[in-house]
């Protein structure tokens, strides 16, 4: 029986829900250290000193480490790009220090407790400058300049498809703004090194552990095989964990010069204020389309927000080299000039969360598609179906070069609307408004690059991503598969959906296989690692070839047992026997105790060629209370295609995780800092995090055109949900009030106001 | 996010208590629900907590004389859960429900929220409204505070730093009486952006005899709005009536603008919520007549 397909338990929920997951904190060791880190409590400042005289003596404190007593180079993400200035991050800050929260020195103690004491007794030397915090200001003139350079304006891209766009004859022009936004994950970072011969083995909280490994090797000045990276259970990521960050050099440095083991968890606190933020995004944009709502040209311009860094590897191109590429969304449109900058500022640097760049470019394009019904006076639906690039048009080469591989965009937008009674909505709108109840109806399509491989990175100039991925499947003695890979399971339940994937490509039992945690010393694997939605397709991809290798390898070695050509074989549960003969056939147990060793160890890399295409659409149907401003989301519907299904309880929890963190950053979130670049909500009393009360039930329909781009069919699922909720909630609001929202969060205060007024114009409109 | 060092004690009595708090820079520890956090992120560093949990005496909901007596470490879970103050102080019943979640309930003190005194929780409005009286045991013997001079700013409170409040004492209801809470707040749990505890009394006939409106979050201690009700009592508490009560004692608010939601925001809030709260209020002691009448 395949087991891709089936909603077979999550294998990670048993260990979890019994608190017996194995986390960075429950690893310990005798002798274990532990880091803290002091980090400056101003914006922006010239560092004169750092004295740690005090911190030093506190009993229990082995050394306080400043970037002076460190000195290792700079962490630089290995960007080459002609548009991008290079943003080299100090492991502790040097000279300077550019935004509040960033590391200054380390304390290691034989207790968390001691080094938490001891760091408040360091004392940091320093003379405050401005800060930057908003890049209306970074970008006028006489900004202070948050690095080294001539401008705060780290990356500046132009494109256009020619001089002159077409024109109108409609022609809107609006400003849409994304605040800040955080991955906020259950668990915060982590990592915990040991000197191990002449080398470290690390275990790190991480998406990317190769990354992380050849980032510490590096750094550290050590070879590549002298730095082992494991992955424990990781209590969730969203791409916050996709990266190198400089805490975790410092301390695998710690751990080999004073020779023992030490650990760095990070605390809510310091999860809010130094690990990576995301969105934080104004885009200027002027939309064109002809009197019947068809898009002529979009001409956008986009402005990032990147904070004072960017991240390891990714440097800061990511919402900037995002976002503009997918503005265009699933429409045909020939005719598009942007301009992108990633613009410095005194702020957390900006890193990768689920989505990166396309929630805000799926904002921009869906906003505007309404605006243009609006100014048309073309049915919302219709105009976004005169636009949609039809499933006969795909594959389709957009304007700025993505490959839409698959996909029937209008088929999930009438489904979407079907499913949300979009045709009988308006009378029931009416009808409220005059009992003085504002309902909206809002809907947004969308469209995601997934499952990005070496040549796209390459061609962004992120020549720190592998792009591919590797597994290792051996069928041991003991007739158990097992298999390791590239990419750690965080939360999306991959320990599951690879053991399904290699059941099937083996034909074997799914109880025969085992997915093992992520461990860079087995099989030498090299690879890119879980963010962007690329565990099924780039990791299902190397287990399917995996698989193929070994496939042919066992029934190879059958064919001589059992005298039989190899294409008479079949694998079956957990034995290879000849088709159509039921008694002969020899058990795997038995091949591998009789075959030599390695013979079925095997390592296979797939390199996806094109990103996959994952699409779908999002509607809802909200009510706005006019006193409070609060939006009530009374029915949300989802439709997507992401390709073929492993596991469909996991798919449907992807989905549904996605969609709370999309409402999260439509409604709720927002990472707010004062002129003096303090983080307002720098707790989560602060930062809104919905919780269960504010998350409605979804309801998700499936789509599936097949496409050529996946090996194992899947499209990905990890981030799609996040696409549209800012989008369908913007527009239903919108509805709901008869005014534009064209930044998010909502907030609560502005609409409001503007429900007020609605149901004021409209007692108007009865007298 | 760890507290910075602190001695601990968890005295079994109430003289325990006292004699621990005497010393310089001691903090009771009540249910910690605020306090701790607030020692994780060293906003408070007190030298010493004497945790009060474990004194047997200042958990108990008794009604003696009609009067509800709560002593101090008392749950919120607790009140959440008693028939007995579901039936008679419905309003306390009410409000408990929305603080925080149902661990912090069971965790948090009625007396720990009262002493804390965050103009922006439910209890210390809702005290305020029930007309409550503080026991407060000090060095040389108890001493009683009423609601309304129990609270004194911001997170500022009658009790001085060797005292401890041991109990409230709520007064008996008579019949006749109706009562509301409501309250908004961004997430379910979270404090609120504003909220309104109504306690109505009414004669026979339906004419308001008491009113008590206390606000939450209208400014830096929870407020009883004393416009509001001196132009409900001697009325019918119609619609109207309400109506005319609740945008004169709104003008006068000042309440506190912050990261969500500004003053002007909070009012209307405060406005629409008093409005409805006074109409709920007026109902359920209409109500709670007639069901008496009908009793005998």
């Amino acid at each position: 029986m395949p087991s891709v397909g089936r909603s077979l338990p999550r294998r990670e929920d048993r260990p979890l829900l019994q608190g017996r997951g194995r986390f960075v904190d429950d690893i310990d060791f005798d002798g274990t250290l532990h880091a803290r880190f002091v980090r400056s409590s101003v914006a922006h400042a010239l560092l004169l000193g750092v004295d740690s005289e005090e911190a030093r003596a506190v009993t229990g404190v082995v050394t306080v480490v400043d970037a002076a007593e460190l000195a290792l180079p700079p962490l630089l993400p290995p960007i080459d790009n002609p548009d991008a200035l290079p943003v080299p991050r100090p492991l502790l800050a040097t000279g300077k220090i550019r935004f509040a929260g960033e590391a200054v020195a380390v304390v290691v103690a034989d207790s968390p407790y001691v080094a938490e004491d001891a760091a408040e007794l360091v004392a940091i030397d320093l003379e405050a400058l401005p800060a930057v915090t908003t890049t209306a200001q970074a970008l006028r003139d006489d900004a202070p300049r948050v690095h080294d350079q001539p401008t705060n304006v780290m990356y500046d891209k132009r494109f256009s498809t020619g001089d002159e766009l077409p024109r109108g004859p409609v022609v809107i022009h609006r400003t849409f703004s994304s605040s800040r936004q955080t991955a906020l994950p259950m668990e915060p970072r982590g990592l915990l090194a040991r000197p191990h011969g002449d080398g470290l083995e690390i275990w790190a909280s991480t998406q990317s552990p190769h990354m992380l490994a050849l980032a510490v090797a590096a750094g550290l000045g050590l070879a590549e095989d002298q730095v082992r990276v494991m992955v424990p259970d990781v209590g969730g990521g969203f791409g916050l964990k996709a990266h190198a960050y400089p805490e975790e050099l410092v301390v695998a440095a710690l751990a080999r010069r004073l020779g023992r083991p030490v650990k760095w968890v990070e605390d809510r606190a310091e999860n809010l204020t130094s690990s990576c933020h995301a969105r934080g995004q104004t885009i200027d944009v002027t939309v064109s389309a002809d009197a019947d709502g068809v898009l002529t040209s979009i001409d956008a311009d986009v402005v990032v927000d990147m904070g004072a860094y960017g991240v390891y590897a990714h440097g800061h191109l990511l919402e900037a080299g995002g976002t503009p590429s997918m503005i265009p969304g699933p429409y045909r449109l020939r005719d598009y000039r942007f301009r992108s900058r990633a613009v410095a500022t005194t702020k957390v640097p900006l890193g990768a969360y689920r989505g990166v760049g396309l929630p805000v470019a799926t904002f921009v394009h869906e906003r505007a598609m309404d605006l243009v019904a609006a100014e048309t006076g073309v049915d919302r639906a219709e105009v976004r179906r005169r636009n949609l690039l039809r499933a006969d048009e795909l594959p389709y080469t957009s304007v700025t070069g993505q490959r839409y591989d698959s996909g029937d965009y209008g088929a999930a937008l009438d489904t979407a609307l079907r499913e949300i009674r979009y045709s009988a909505f308006a009378e029931e709108q009416a009808e409220a408004l005059r009992a003085g109840r504002l309902l909206g109806l809002g809907f947004a399509v969308y469209v995601e690059y997934s499952a990005v491989g070496s040549s796209v990175f390459a061609g962004r100039g992120m020549l720190g991503l592998a792009g591919y991925d590797e597994a290792n499947v051996v069928l041991g003695p003991d007739g158990i598969v097992r298999v390791w890979t590239t990419l750690p399971s965080a939360g999306q339940g991959i320990t599951t959906t690879f053991a399904q994937l290699t059941a099937d490509e083996l034909s074997v039992d799914v109880e025969l296989v085992e997915v093992r945690p992520v461990d860079t010393a087995v099989g030498r694997l090299r690879g890119n690692g879980t963010f962007a939605s690329r565990s099924a397709v780039s990791g299902g991809g190397a287990i399917r070839v995996s698989c193929e290798e070994l496939r042919r390898r066992l029934l190879e070695d059958a064919a001589d047992v059992l005298e039989a050509s190899p294409a008479d074989l079949e694998i079956v549960s957990d034995a290879v026997r000849v088709r159509g003969a039921g008694t002969s056939s020899v058990r795997l147990v038995d091949l591998a105790a009789a075959a030599a060793p390695d013979r079925y160890d095997v390592v296979r890399r797939h390199d996806p060629e094109h990103p996959v295409y994952p699409y779908g659409a999002h509607a809802c149907r909200v009510e706005v209370d006019p006193v409070s401003g609060f939006v009530r989301i009374l029915d949300y519907v989802v439709v997507e295609d992401c390709g073929r299904i492993i596991n469909p309880r996991i798919a449907l929890g992807q989905t549904h995780g996605a969609v709370a963190q999309g409402i999260a950053g439509a409604l709720y979130e927002e990472l707010s800092y004062d002129e003096h670049g303090q983080l307002q909500t720098a707790s989560l009393m602060d930062y809104l995090v919905p919780t269960a009360s504010e998350v409605p039930p979804v309801q998700v329909e499936h789509m599936h055109v097949p496409t050529s781009a996946s090996l194992v069919g899947a499209k990905g699922v990890g981030e799609s949900g996040t696409l549209a909720p800012g989008a369908a909630l913007a527009n239903a609001v919108a509805d709901a009030l008869g005014a534009e929202c064209n930044s998010t969060p909502l907030h609560p205060t502005v609409i409001s106001d503007l429900a007020r007024a609605r149901l004021a114009r409209t007692a108007e409109g009865v007298r | 996010m760890k507290p910075a060092p602190f001695d601990y004690i968890a005295p079994t009595d109430i003289s325990g208590v006292l004699d621990a708090v005497a010393v310089e820079d001691a903090k009771i520890l009540a249910g910690g629900q605020s306090l701790v956090p607030m020692l994780n992120f060293r906003l408070a560093r007190p030298a010493l907590l004497v945790d009060i949990t474990r004194v047997h005496d200042l958990r108990h909901l008794r009604r003696v004389d009609g009067r509800l007596h709560i002593g101090a470490v008392t749950t919120h879970t607790d009140v959440e859960h008693s028939p007995l103050v579901r039936e008679h102080w419905p309003l306390l019943s009410d409000a408990v429900r929305h603080i925080g979640h149902s661990q912090i309930r069971n965790a948090g003190t009625i007396g720990g929220s009262l002493a804390h005194a965050d103009p922006a929780a439910e209890l210390p409005a809702v005290m305020l409204a029930l007309d409550a009286q503080m026991t407060i045991a000090t060095g040389s013997g108890n001493r009683t505070v009423p609601a309304r001079d129990f609270f004194h700013g911001y997170l500022q409170t009658a009790l001085a730093p060797d005292e401890l409040l041991t109990e409230i004492v709520l007064p008996h209801l008579p019949t006749g009486s109706g009562a509301d809470f409501s309250e908004i707040a961004r997430r379910s749990g979270d404090f609120a952006l504003a909220g309104v505890a109504v306690q109505l009394q009414t004669s026979t006939d339906g004419i308001c005899t008491s009113a008590a409106v206390a606000l939450i979050g209208a400014g830096p201690v929870p407020l009883r709005s004393h416009a509001a009700e001196q132009r409900l009592i001697g009325s019918e508490l119609t619609s109207g009536d309400i109506a005319e009560c609740v945008q004169s004692a709104c003008l006068g608010l000042n309440p506190p603008a912050d990261l969500h939601g500004s003053a002007d925001y909070r009012r209307r809030i405060l406005a629409a919520q008093m409005q409805a709260g006074l109409e709920r209020a007026a109902m359920l002691a209409t109500a709670d007549r007639r069901g008496h009448d009908h009793a005998r």
